[in-house]
């Protein structure tokens, strides 16, 4: 390392390098065992499941008053979404068809009889 | 030992107060969000659109081969890291080596993507875009770029569409051995999470859980990360880079729902891809149907994806032009930083004029 370099490094640094180096090695072999990523999940489903508690009791509470709960609004959303879809793979089948048709034309009367029985 | 030079010492207590006030000047802005890093700063056209996805051409004045070069991104980062910043970009790079460049980039998932499956991707959009790719740089066919998730849904294009015009192939970091990559992913594999537990109200996977699914894999990354940002935050070009960097790691995009169930089902649980043999739509893709020559990008110390999950690929292809790389850099830095610069692309590039030298007359 250059002589300037050196005169850049923090007096500090050394001991954040030597934290880390103690540090990192089995920090990196913890997240990568089974016992963590068992841990993740487990944390991971209950939070799901709490979510979908609460999401229940509100609606229940919401559904006396009939007013919409969260959950109503995402199966529209859901639902919004489903038919966006639908229309995007019509739209990208009607796309696919002009295009067939005109290399057809540009490719000659051989090619239109083709795209006519397509 | 001579005692300190009292010039020395003035000079070194003057370029401190100095740095001191620059380092405020720039943690005042970072904290307070007042710099925005400027990303993907080389200009570009769309040239052709589908859904989320589009291609992109950047532009050049340097196109001096054939056939174009297009990058197919992966489906849960941003590709901009690709082209970070002025200095610090791929994309100028191999424009800068006369190569027609095209990206294509995924977009963000919505609502209406969750419905979407490694068909929508390789089936529906991947063939239309390369084929729109040649025709755009007036060229019969075109090399494919992979990165990542990228690399793999380029193999099963090419492998699965022998229509498509696809000279040679590039795969870089791509996974492939499933086992072989660690971290909370293997949750999912052995089915002690499953995907639905992981979906928001849109049907997809959001960037927040992507980025979490990252950043555990170095959870002391960040340590050294703020050491060094503290000792060099007086420096803007250093701050501007680690800004835009900074950003781009937790800008993450989310995956749609169908593909998160694909990749979980297909890759991760039935770690398919090592067999060579895919599922995909009504039909099995063989890896052995790729006959293009084919160059395999591996980083040395990659975190999320180590080379034993590319590296056999060798055996899987029916290519009888393989060649395999590994870039001592990580998955990050294998595109970008100076470990790309200096390695990486020249690497790339050369491979590619090896096999590429048809000259540009019509670009």
């Amino acid at each position: 390392m250059s002589q300037s370099k050196k005169s850049q490094k923090s007096l500090w640094r050394p001991l954040v390098e030597a934290i880390d180096k103690r540090i990192t090695p089995p920090a990196n072999a913890l997240v990568r065992t089974n016992v963590f990523a068992d841990a993740v999940a487990i944390g991971t489903r209950y939070e799901a499941r709490l979510r979908r508690r609460v999401e229940a009791q509100t609606s229940w509470v919401l559904h006396q008053y009939n007013l919409p709960s969260a959950t109503d609004v995402r199966r529209m959303r859901a639902q919004l979404a489903a038919l966006e879809a639908r229309l995007r793979d019509m739209d990208e089948r009607l796309e696919d068809s002009i295009q067939e048709n005109r290399r057809a034309k540009s490719s000659g009367p051989a090619g239109t009889a083709a795209a006519e029985q397509k | 030992m001579s005692p300190p030079d009292p010039s020395d010492l003035v000079e070194g207590i003057r370029r401190e107060a100095q740095r001191s006030l620059f380092r405020a000047r720039n943690g005042i802005k970072l904290a307070t969000g007042a710099i925005k890093p400027t990303t993907g700063v080389t200009p570009k056209q769309v040239v052709w659109t589908r859904g989320k996805a589009q291609l992109w051409r950047y532009e050049s004045d340097k196109r001096s081969r054939l056939p174009p070069v297009v990058i197919v991104w992966s489906i849960v980062s941003r590709s901009y890291i690709l082209d970070l910043r002025a200095g610090q970009s791929f994309v100028q790079s191999l424009l800068d080596a006369g190569i027609d460049v095209f990206l294509l980039d995924w977009g963000e998932a919505d609502a209406v993507d969750s419905r979407n499956t490694l068909e929508t991707y390789v089936d529906n959009y991947m063939p239309r875009a390369l084929e729109r790719a040649a025709e755009v740089a007036g060229a019969a066919s075109v090399d494919v770029l992979g990165y990542c998730f990228g690399g793999l849904m380029s193999l099963l294009c090419v492998a699965g569409h022998a229509d498509v015009p696809v000279q040679n192939l590039v795969v870089m970091a791509a996974p492939i051995d499933m086992d072989k990559i660690e971290g909370l992913i293997r949750a999912l594999q052995r089915g002690d999470m499953e995907v639905e537990d992981l979906l928001d109200d849109s049907g997809n996977i959001p960037a927040d859980a992507v980025y979490r699914g990252f950043s555990t894999l170095r959870p002391t990354a960040d340590l050294m990360k703020y050491a060094t940002l503290w000792e060099r935050l007086w420096n803007d070009e250093y701050v501007d880079g680690y800004q835009a960097m900074a950003s781009w790691i937790r800008d993450q995009t989310p995956l749609p729902g169908g593909v998160a169930r694909q990749l979980t089902e297909v890759f991760l649980r039935s770690n398919l891809a090592i067999t060579g043999e895919v599922p995909l739509g009504d039909r099995v893709v063989r890896f052995a149907d790729v006959t293009c020559p084919v160059l395999n990008v591996m980083a040395e110390n990659d975190h999320m994806v180590p080379p034993t999950s590319s590296e056999c690929l060798q055996g899987l292809l029916g290519s009888d032009d393989y060649t395999d790389v590994r870039i001592p850099a990580g998955h990050i830095g294998l595109a970008a930083g100076r470990d790309a610069a200096l390695i990486t692309i020249p690497r790339i590039i050369e491979w590619l004029n090896h096999r590429s030298t048809v000259p540009t007359s019509a670009v």
